[in-house]
């Protein structure tokens, strides 16, 4: 029964039916709904065959074109960085480039003071006969930073000899114990004295008025230092943040 | 079919349906980056979203082939609604419960709903007539193939050996016998659009 059902719905979609059994076919159609719903589901069947065996090789070739630009659109998306994803380690980054921003600035635009100067080299006087007691005790004292001893060393160096560069390190001792007035006025004698350590005792001196907190003395004194001088870049980048 | 007159975006079913790789990558760029954001805020990435962009344009490929599937609503709408379901279902079969979508799975645009609906119907009527088409006996498979791979019954005959009229009745046969399998599924009643 069934099977004779099949064999005429075929032969309705071949378009292979006779006046009368098609009318027989429709008549079925309008009043047996169980029919209906068969024919119905073998019209989506038989089309659905159709479109896998019949028209196979165009769905084919439409995969291919869709694999195709598929794989160019995410290539290419690959090749664009992400715009404006969220990344935590970014926070991070900002926040260390933040703190170095904020150290430099702080470092470059600070009022400066005098103890981001005060850094020596190590000393090492050349001996000189009767002096050489002396002078390894004022080294020693010197480049230990005991600047009290020091002093008391190189003042009684620079009494037993007029020489400039005792002087230059008697001062800068003297400034380190807050000893301003005799220390300026050793600068001053430098200063006087045409030496080569001229331009060294504009530096400490200025460095001295520093840490008198007299800037306007500081930056006059770092003023005459000239360009060929090795202290000038120094000399320069102080005076800017004094000014 | 709806007898609405169709959106002017038309024109990607048509481009899609005569294999127009200018409309395709149309489609690719126009409306893609929406449904690769979507998936990979919930849980999926770029070779996912990948997959299912290239999916749910098969199933719209079939469905305009077999169906004339008409477009009532603007495309992107619609299907931006598809990925989303295919890419929530997927979701569902990786037993991602936990997942909570972050949207609605439902458009603003009412048509879209309603051909979303079809469209997803319709690919599940497809994938059962597959699974049928699997269980059918290996000579009803053939004959099937052969049937509508080749457009005359005679050379079909042919082929197989058999008389013409044998064939026909066969070939008749086999898409009865295809068609019951269907209609006794459990899943069929579901289906009925």
């Amino acid at each position: 029964m069934k099977e004779q059902e099949y064999i005429l719905i075929e032969n309705y979609l071949a378009d292979d039916l006779t006046a009368k059994e098609l009318g027989d076919f429709e008549d079925k159609l309008r009043t047996d709904l169980e029919f209906r719903e068969t024919f119905e589901t073998y019209q989506q069947v038989s089309d659905q065959l159709k479109h896998e065996f019949t028209h196979y090789s165009e769905k084919e070739a439409v995969k291919k074109s869709i694999d195709k630009v598929a794989n160019t659109y995410f290539e290419k998306k690959k090749e664009q960085p992400k715009k404006s994803s969220f990344k935590p380690w970014r926070i991070g980054v900002a926040a260390m480039i933040l703190i170095l921003v904020g150290i430099y600035a702080y470092q470059e635009f600070s009022t400066p003071v005098y103890s981001d100067y005060n850094q020596y080299p190590t000393v090492s006087f050349q001996s000189r006969g009767e002096e050489s007691e002396s002078l390894r005790e004022a080294e020693e004292a010197f480049n230990s930073h005991q600047f009290a001893e020091a002093a008391t060393h190189f003042e009684v160096l620079v009494k037993g000899n007029d020489n400039v560069e005792y002087k230059l390190y008697w001062a800068i001792s003297l400034v380190e114990t807050d000893q301003f007035e005799k220390a300026d006025q050793l600068y001053l004698d430098i200063l006087k004295s045409e030496s080569v350590f001229v331009h060294e005792a504009l530096w400490f001196g200025a460095l001295s008025k520093l840490k008198q907190e007299d800037n306007k003395a500081a930056s006059q004194l770092l003023s005459q230092i000239p360009e060929e001088s090795d202290r000038y870049k120094e000399a320069q980048k102080l005076y800017k943040k004094l000014n | 079919m709806s007898v609405q007159k169709a959106h002017p975006d038309q024109k990607y079913i048509e481009g899609l349906k005569q294999d127009n790789s200018f409309v395709i990558r149309e489609i690719y760029d126009k409306f893609a980056p929406k449904v690769i954001h979507f998936i990979c805020q919930n849980n999926g990435d770029d070779a996912q979203a990948k997959d299912v962009i290239q999916e749910v344009l098969l199933v719209i490929y079939d469905q305009a082939c077999i169906k004339d599937l008409k477009l009532t609503c603007p495309f992107d709408a619609y299907f931006f609604l598809l990925c989303k379901r295919r890419w929530y279902n997927k979701l569902k079969k990786k037993k991602l419960d936990t997942v909570t979508i972050k949207e609605e799975i439902v458009s603003e645009h009412e048509g879209a709903n309603h051909l979303e609906f079809e469209t997803s119907l319709f690919q599940d009527q497809q994938e059962l007539f597959k699974r049928m088409f699997g269980e059918l006996g290996k000579s009803c498979q053939d004959l099937l193939k052969k049937s509508f791979e080749i457009d005359s019954m005679k050379k079909v005959a042919e082929k197989l050996d058999i008389s013409y009229a044998y064939a026909r009745k066969k070939k008749s046969l086999c898409i009865g016998k295809l068609t019951e399998m269907i209609q006794n599924s459990p899943h069929y009643k579901n289906l009925k659009s």
